[in-house]
């Protein structure tokens, strides 16, 4: 009985935290149904479970409307960038953690300060100077601008992160004659390895997912991203919604899949700049 | 960090050799940032029209200032959609409470909140286009249960789309705000939640008496977060659900900017507003930064 009643006191909790989750999965659902259905079948039954599944939309979608093209420059738009911005961020935390020279406290404030810049007030001097330089339309140009945006965070992330390895074991290393580049290699990056793979998650995230600077500095059909040419897609074909229903499952479905496989690392990157 | 923290490496190094590990990543950053703005703060006093570029001192801006009523419309929109943060912080503070006094099967509904927040604005805004529209499933919803007098165009309506662009973007960021707060409850002390549990504290008194005190810090970043997100962040959502449309009832800054710069073609304007943006963020960032002091005093 005293289960029970225990039950009924916390009964009003468990409304509150399940209409929150189902209004979370809602639109979710109503994105997968609709991406299963035909055409006649949408608008006879627009929000309920597909009773005659088809595949015909993914397939149209992957295939004829060439999704399969802007999922291969996507994947390279993001590994590329997110390396970049890594790879450069290790050394710049190595020498802002564990080094000392003149302006080095002034670079790093300036360096997280640029954390807040707003993307569009960049594009547009920028947007001139990459056509200048012929860059637009790259993906080296492109992913330039992206490491640029994702630096800051990076940099953030790794220094503190470098600042608790112990200094103890660089004095060892350097006794036995090791390199400073080997340093790096051998010792940082592998005792570092958790919070390298939370910054290559979110780093990618929000390169998959980013409109804007993929929007101006990818135009040309073969380059764009994902995300670009579903925007484009959304206008062009207003009267298939089941067939841009499937284009939106086709670029969301990877990130939640990613999400639900590596959860503690989206979770924790996405709320450590904040805790800490 | 302070001299504690340097070992004898540290100091036997040579003093200028970490400008050589850097020099990467400031380069990247004057690439980026740094030539970027100081060319924005330059085009913001030129006009460029016809392939000719003319001085014309602050003529931009008092032109934006006084006699442009998008930008004004733009403005407005961008402190509507700031309605949202309140919204977002009491909800997202009262589920992480919720989630911090143990629910079962908590890390479940949790993982489920979360999942907004890793799909792209462009996929949810597709969506929430197609859930809006007055066939769509809202409107369905309103009839279903007799109330067909709510039936709004929620996209179409002047007064009421820029309020669905909202809804959006709180659908978007509950679940990372319910996160971010339950990771920092559970670092927090129990002694005291404890204590006031025998004290008798109800759930309403232990919330606004002793959680929300010690969130204070992580309350005023959400606060500066989430007002920089509304007026640097927002443009996919808007660019996406409603083009800025109808009219220009839902336009933005950032959808201001890029339109001047990139469909009128007139860069003097749009790195005029640019350079007004800019200045409103840093001004948000050095309050953030008086704040904080405060608080560490």
């Amino acid at each position: 009985m005293l289960e029970f009643a225990k039950f009924l006191k916390k009964a009003p909790v468990y409304i509150l935290i399940i209409l929150c989750a189902l209004s979370a999965l809602f639109p979710l659902y109503y994105m997968f149904v609709t991406a299963f259905k035909s055409q006649t079948e949408f608008y006879d039954n627009p929000f309920g479970i597909p009773l005659k599944p088809t595949l015909e939309n993914i397939i149209n979608v992957m295939v004829e409307k060439q999704f399969y093209k802007y999922l291969l420059n996507t994947i390279l738009l993001t590994v590329v960038s997110t390396l970049i911005a890594i790879i450069v961020s290790v050394f710049a935390s190595f020498a802002y953690a564990k080094k000392r020279f003149k302006g080095r406290d002034t670079c790093f404030n300036l360096t997280i300060g640029l954390t807040s810049v707003p993307a569009i007030v960049v594009l547009v001097p920028l947007y001139a100077v990459l056509a200048k330089l012929g860059m637009l339309n790259t993906y080296f140009g492109t992913s330039l601008v992206y490491a640029g945006f994702m630096l800051p965070f990076c940099v953030f992330v790794l220094t503190s992160f470098f600042k608790t390895i112990d200094n103890e074991i660089i004095d060892a290393a350097k006794v036995d004659g090791c390199s400073e580049i080997s340093l790096i290699a051998r010792i940082f990056i592998p005792l570092s390895k958790p919070a390298l793979i939370t910054l290559f998650i979110i780093d990618g995230l929000w390169v998959w997912n980013e409109l804007l600077i993929a929007l101006l500095l990818l135009q040309d059909n073969d380059k764009r991203t994902l995300v670009v040419q579903l925007g484009l897609f959304q206008g062009r074909y207003v009267y298939s919604p089941t067939l841009i229903m499937a284009g939106s499952l086709f670029v969301g479905l990877p990130m939640i899949i990613i999400y639900l496989i590596g959860q503690k690392y989206f979770v924790k990157g996405l709320t450590s700049g904040a805790i800490k | 960090m302070g001299a504690n923290n340097e070992s004898k490496y540290t100091n036997k190094v040579k003093k200028n050799f970490g400008a050589f590990y850097i020099a990467p990543s400031i380069i990247l950053l004057v690439f980026v940032y740094v030539y970027p703005i100081t060319r924005v703060i330059r085009d913001s006093f030129y006009r460029f029209s016809g392939g000719v570029v003319t001085y014309i001192g602050f003529d931009n801006y008092l032109h934006l200032i006084l006699r442009d009523q998008n930008s004004r419309v733009a403005v407005m929109n961008n402190l509507k959609l700031l309605g949202a943060i309140p919204i977002l912080l009491i909800t997202s503070l009262v589920f992480a409470f919720l989630f911090y006094e143990g629910v079962k099967g908590g890390k479940v509904y949790q993982a489920i909140i979360f999942i907004p927040k890793v799909i792209s604005i462009v996929v949810v805004g597709i969506v929430f286009s197609y859930l809006l529209r007055t066939t769509g499933l809202i409107n369905h919803f309103l009839e279903l249960i007799n109330l067909d007098f709510l039936r709004i165009d929620w996209l179409g309506d002047r007064r009421i789309a820029i309020y669905s662009i909202m809804l959006t973007f709180v659908w978007k960021e509950l679940g990372f705000g319910i996160m971010l707060f339950h990771a920092r409850l559970v670092t927090l002390d129990e002694s005291v939640l404890d204590a006031s549990k025998v004290d008798g504290a109800n759930w309403y008194q232990r919330f606004i008496h002793v959680i929300i005190p010690q969130l204070k810090g992580i309350i005023s970043f959400f606060i500066i977060y989430h007002v920089m997100i509304v007026f640097a962040w927002i443009f996919a959502y808007v660019y996406i659900i409603s083009g800025g449309g109808p009219g220009s009832a839902t336009t933005v800054l950032e959808l201001e900017i890029y339109k001047w710069a990139f469909e009128r073609n007139l860069r003097g304007f749009a790195s005029a507003l640019a350079v007004m943006l800019i200045a409103g963020v840093f001004i948000l960032i050095f309050f953030q930064h008086m704040v904080r002091r405060k608080g560490e005093e």
